[in-house]
């Protein structure tokens, strides 16, 4: 067996009794059942931009919640070792790079899961709710890419914190912060919602509200241009700050 | 003799203090290392510098007569199996998993669990979680997990410490069976004298970093040799008569201690002739044995607690 394999087998048997499904399982069902509540009372009116209504307010509930389940996903996979005190056991068989990037790699799973969960769950109720809007397959793939990438960023975060500190609830309450950060960082300037990491799934969402016009009653919705550009750049940058942690957790001898 | 660990110069240093200064440091094949030392002498420090867990600030590290570098590290370490400090476990998991893990790790067949089980005796609790294990069955799954794979040298950092004397009888029973049983290589560390006494056939001793002595066991033992301590009317002028006529004496003035260097009959019997021919009333002569524990204290300050 190669080594990256011996690697990814030997993390598959540490989750073991670990019950991970249950965080994300557990947060997109949150997620779909608040905003299950607020379809049922939608008007013809309202399922004729549908989607683009789950695909903001998605945005919004994943600036709240993708940085608490993140933290207690990347908390659930390296708590163990803190607990176990097993570094100084890996390391004299794997290299110490290599499991950062394998933990991390497992976490991505978990990340993924429920990103692909919650593009899914848009297209599905949009069926099961009868909305009159197309479906644009492009938004959904890069709503996909978008909250994926977002997450990814902040995983990152998380798998540091949570590799580097003794006790998780420091982890974990750093995601809680980000998550309120995030989302009071939506509703300022533009300038300063790019400040903040944990506001970028309003910067990459497909659909936006026109302030102005819902103030006159009723939520006005469209699509926006997707920002690739700024998306590369948000790419190139989220991997140069995995870089970064991955060179301070390399740093630490245990 | 071959050397399956050696260093030379090695040093490291944790800002501006060494915690291990030019170690010089052979480890012969097949013996039982003690590496022995005050806590806080740089012995973890040592081990996890050998394992590569902590890079030197100096010097050189050859195992199996290969200079350590990081890209052979991991080849080298194959063949290497360690237990620094406290056992490393999976506590959700139960001992065999515990054990498969590692297995999947080395490279293993798992048809290799149920022997290690065998020699650390806990085959009955391999499918309890480790999280219930007490401190004693850890480490003898710790011990458990470098033993998989047969590895050529063993390092065992501590390996009794927290246990009961009747784990610390049967952990030492194990370490003693393995160069014979595997043709392993054991280097194991210990603050406890007595209990490297019973156990290497090598020893160093390392205080503040340094390395004060080695070699083995029977070296050692040899600096214990027999003394007699006497006790004169007047032990200033006896000093002089024995030493004017070349006895092997000497005279610790603070303590006001007349030592004899010397076992033989013949040497004492003169000893006690020329210090009647001298008019030097003999009060006391009493036998004194250097303990390995005196050695050790002599060569790592009296101030050291064992």
């Amino acid at each position: 067996m190669r080594t990256k394999q011996r690697l990814f087998w030997a993390e598959q048997k540490k989750m073991k009794r670990r019950f991970v499904w249950l965080v994300p399982i557990g947060f997109a069902a949150l997620l779909m059942l608040w905003s299950m509540a607020n379809i049922r009372n939608f008007t013809d009116a309202d399922r004729a931009f549908g989607y683009a209504y789950l695909f903001y307010s998605y945005c919004v509930m994943n600036a709240i919640f993708m940085p608490v389940m993140l933290a207690v996903v990347a908390s659930r996979l390296c708590d163990m070792e803190i607990k176990g005190n097993t570094w100084k056991l890996l390391y004299t068989m794997e290299k110490p790079g290599s499991f950062y990037d394998i933990k991390f790699f497992f976490e991505c799973r978990y990340l993924v899961c429920f990103t692909a969960a919650e593009t899914l769950g848009i297209l599905l109720f949009g069926k099961l709710f009868g909305f009159t809007e197309p479906v644009q397959a492009g938004r959904f793939l890069l709503h996909f890419l978008a909250i994926t990438a977002v997450g990814a960023v902040l995983l990152g975060i998380q798998h540091l914190l949570s590799l580097m500190s003794d006790n998780q609830i420091i982890p974990l309450l750093v995601g809680i912060a980000g998550g309120f950060l995030g989302l009071f960082s939506m509703y300022f300037p533009r300038i300063v919602n790019q400040l903040v990491i944990w506001g970028y799934f309003s910067i990459f969402s497909v659909a936006a509200v026109d302030w102005e016009k819902t103030a006159n009653g009723g939520m006005a919705l469209y699509y926006v241009d997707f920002p690739e550009v700024q998306f590369a750049v948000f790419l190139l940058a989220g991997a140069g700050l995995y870089l970064a942690e991955r060179w301070i957790y390399l740093r630490k001898e245990v | 003799m071959e050397n399956i660990v050696a260093t030379e110069s090695l040093s490291k240093k944790y800002g501006k203090k060494y915690v291990v200064k030019n170690l010089n440091m052979n480890v012969p094949k097949g013996s039982i290392y003690g590496f022995l030392g005050p806590n806080g002498a740089g012995k973890s420090t040592t081990m996890k510098m050998l394992l590569g867990l902590a890079r030197q600030t100096q010097g050189d590290i050859r195992i199996f007569g290969v200079p350590v570098r990081e890209e052979n590290r991991m080849k080298i370490l194959k063949n290497t199996g360690s237990l620094i400090e406290s056992p490393a476990h999976y506590g959700h998991l139960t001992g065999r998993e515990n054990l498969e893990i590692i297995c999947t790790l080395k490279g293993v067949p798992k048809t290799e669990i149920e022997p290690v089980l065998r020699t650390v005796r806990m085959e009955k609790q391999q499918d309890k979680k480790v999280k219930n294990y007490s401190l004693g069955m850890k480490q003898r799954l710790g011990l458990a997990s470098a033993l998989l794979g047969h590895p050529r040298l063993l390092l065992l950092d501590e390996p009794t410490n927290g246990l009961d004397p009747a784990g610390i009888q049967e952990m030492r029973e194990l370490i003693c069976s393995l160069p014979d049983r595997f043709g392993m290589t054991v280097l194991v560390s210990s603050h406890l004298l007595s209990e490297i006494d019973q156990m290497a056939t090598h020893v160093g001793i390392i205080h503040q970093g340094e390395l004060l002595f080695e070699g083995g066991l029977a070296d050692l033992h040899r600096h214990s040799r027999l003394r007699l301590k006497v006790r004169t009317t007047d032990d200033e002028r006896a000093f002089r008569v024995l030493k004017g006529a070349d006895i092997p004496v000497r005279y610790d003035r603070e303590s006001g201690r007349l030592l004899l260097d010397s076992e033989e009959d013949a040497c004492v019997l003169r000893s006690v002739r020329l210090l009647a021919e001298h008019d030097i009333g003999l009060l006391r002569l009493e036998e004194l044995q250097v303990s390995l524990e005196d050695i050790f204290l002599k060569l790592t300050g009296k101030k050291v607690s064992l």
